[in-house]
């Protein structure tokens, strides 16, 4: 309670996530000490390929999955210990819905808007016709793309601060994603919200996000602003003649082609590189790429 | 305890068109009671349905992927146990009182005779049966999901047929039933508690071992 009360008072507001040292295993797969911090009022991208343990660490966020080491916190409040009081001011999007598909959707809200302290009626039903979500439809007459919205409105009308994403765009076609994205962007407006969202589809974070964290392999490769990400790594591009072994071993992810050599090196080893070889500023799909060719994360 | 009524809320949510459709059962209740010519058979035949009404949930929630809403409503495994079983007491409730009431009418339009302690003593089964066959498949349930193990929901019935073959063979069963008969023939009132208490204390170990398989579940 100690906790709440002084997230209340705004004395937590710094982080509205805070992951140190996470591990879980698993037969075949090992999350190794994963951390992030996404600062409140903020977008942050948590980009890796598939099975690179986005969603296993989005389970131990929600504690539908048990941590074997590390420390999870909510606006300061530990996932665990405080589960109530964090599960109050998240709210999760999944790839597929999870309401009951015989539900329409104004019973959706009979079924869920007791568990909610700030649940606002008068918000949903606004976000019902703001997402042109009719509400006598049932869950499974929508759309891909409705459905999505529609576990949006749940999330936004109980005012939840943290917005978790876990692949909310696979499967939407581009103009369903660019409303989602726009939709994002409206609820992170006032400063106090914060989403965090897992994808595969870099492209999507190109325009909303602030910070990037990269998983490969069930380590983080990089977590920060994403324009120290961008700034962080460069893409060379140079003939055979330019891959000296000095740069090989600079290089993540080596690719050798007919005409010469690709990879990606961090912009401090730019410098000194030869003439020939040309500098590029990377995308976030390129350097997902790059690690992911690499085999793990460093 | 507002949380615990919250799951159990959300329970009837989910179920409410199964229910609908299930309820049907309650028909084919009254037409074996109609052809058997004895309102006991229709009132046990809508207790082993109520039970069918009672597993259904499991059911709705694991096409709807509902594991997820549960990892993310604020809402404790133990709290959602609760709810789960609270929602099947008040399932077998209905079917009690359903059973009890068409039992009298049953009665009355067939015209036959009903003793009160067979009446009372019918009921009382009953809902130890709702409660003891809830209570197995419930936890086989939250242990494996329902579509796995479906299939496991007549181990009560197989249970109940090794315990009646064991009991009927002891030479002592006549004097025992008779025993029986003859208390509760003096104590008619007792017959319904003696149902609600077994009943009663079936769910609650049955609660106990699903919290444990739960609890120490990924969702």
């Amino acid at each position: 309670m100690i906790g709440i009360r002084k997230w209340r008072k705004g004395i937590f507001m710094n982080n509205a996530l805070e992951v140190e040292g996470l591990c879980k295993s698993y037969r075949d797969f090992r999350l190794d000490s994963v951390h992030l911090t996404l600062p409140a009022g903020n977008i942050m991208g948590f980009v890796g390929q598939n099975g690179a343990g986005k969603t296993t660490t989005i389970r131990c966020i929600l504690n539908m999955a048990t941590r074997e080491s590390g420390t999870i916190r909510v606006f300061g409040l530990d996932n665990i210990k405080d589960e109530l009081a964090v599960k109050q001011e998240l709210a999760a999007v999944f790839d597929e819905i999870f309401f009951v598909e015989n539900w329409r959707l104004k019973e959706v809200e009979k079924a869920i808007q007791g568990f909610y302290a700030k649940w606002d009626s008068r918000l949903y039903a606004d976000y019902l016709e703001k997402f042109e979500l009719p509400a006598n439809r049932q869950v499974k007459e929508l759309s891909r793309g409705m459905k999505m919205k529609l576990m949006l409105a749940v999330a936004m009308c109980h005012e939840a601060k943290l917005l978790i994403l876990d692949e909310p765009t696979s499967g939407l076609d581009p103009v369903a994603r660019d409303e989602l994205l726009g939709i994002l962007r409206d609820y992170i407006s006032d400063g106090e919200k914060s989403v965090f969202f897992s994808t595969h589809i870099t492209s999507d974070l190109e325009h909303v996000a602030d910070y990037i964290t990269l998983i490969d392999h069930g380590k983080i490769f990089y977590t920060g602003s994403k324009d120290g990400l961008l700034d962080h790594f460069c893409i060379i591009k140079g003939g055979r003649d330019d891959l000296t072994d000095e740069l090989k071993k600079k290089v993540i992810g080596l690719a050798l082609v007919s005409n010469g050599f690709n990879g990606m090196i961090h912009s401090t080893d730019a410098p000194g590189l030869s003439a020939g070889i040309d500098v590029e500023h990377p995308s976030i799909d390129e350097i997902l790429v790059h690690i992911s060719k690499e085999g793990g994360a460093e | 305890m507002s949380r615990i009524l919250n799951a159990a809320k959300l329970d009837y949510f989910a179920s409410k068109s199964m229910l609908r459709m299930v309820s049907m059962l309650v028909v084919i209740g009254i037409i074996i009671g109609v052809i058997a010519h004895g309102p006991d058979y229709m009132m046990m035949f809508i207790m082993v349905f109520g039970v069918t009404s009672a597993g259904s949930i499991f059911s709705v929630h694991e096409r709807s992927h509902s594991d997820k809403l549960y990892g993310i409503l604020p809402l404790t495994k133990t709290q959602m146990i609760l709810g789960r079983y609270l929602y099947a007491l008040v399932i077998g409730i209905i079917y009690i009182v359903v059973a009890g009431v068409l039992g009298l009418i049953l009665t009355y339009i067939m015209g036959v005779g009903f003793d009160p302690l067979v009446y009372w003593a019918t009921l009382a089964l009953g809902f130890a049966y709702f409660c003891f066959a809830t209570g197995v498949a419930y936890p086989i349930y939250f242990k494996f999901t329902f579509a796995k193990a479906y299939v496991f929901t007549m181990i009560p019935m197989y249970i109940i047929a090794v315990a009646f073959l064991i009991v009927t063979r002891r030479a002592d069963l006549a004097s025992t039933l008779g025993s029986i008969v003859t208390f509760f023939m003096a104590h008619v009132y007792l017959a319904p508690i003696f149902g609600v208490v077994l009943g009663l204390i079936l769910m609650g170990v049955s609660l106990a071992i699903s919290n444990v398989i739960y609890t120490r579940k990924e969702i």
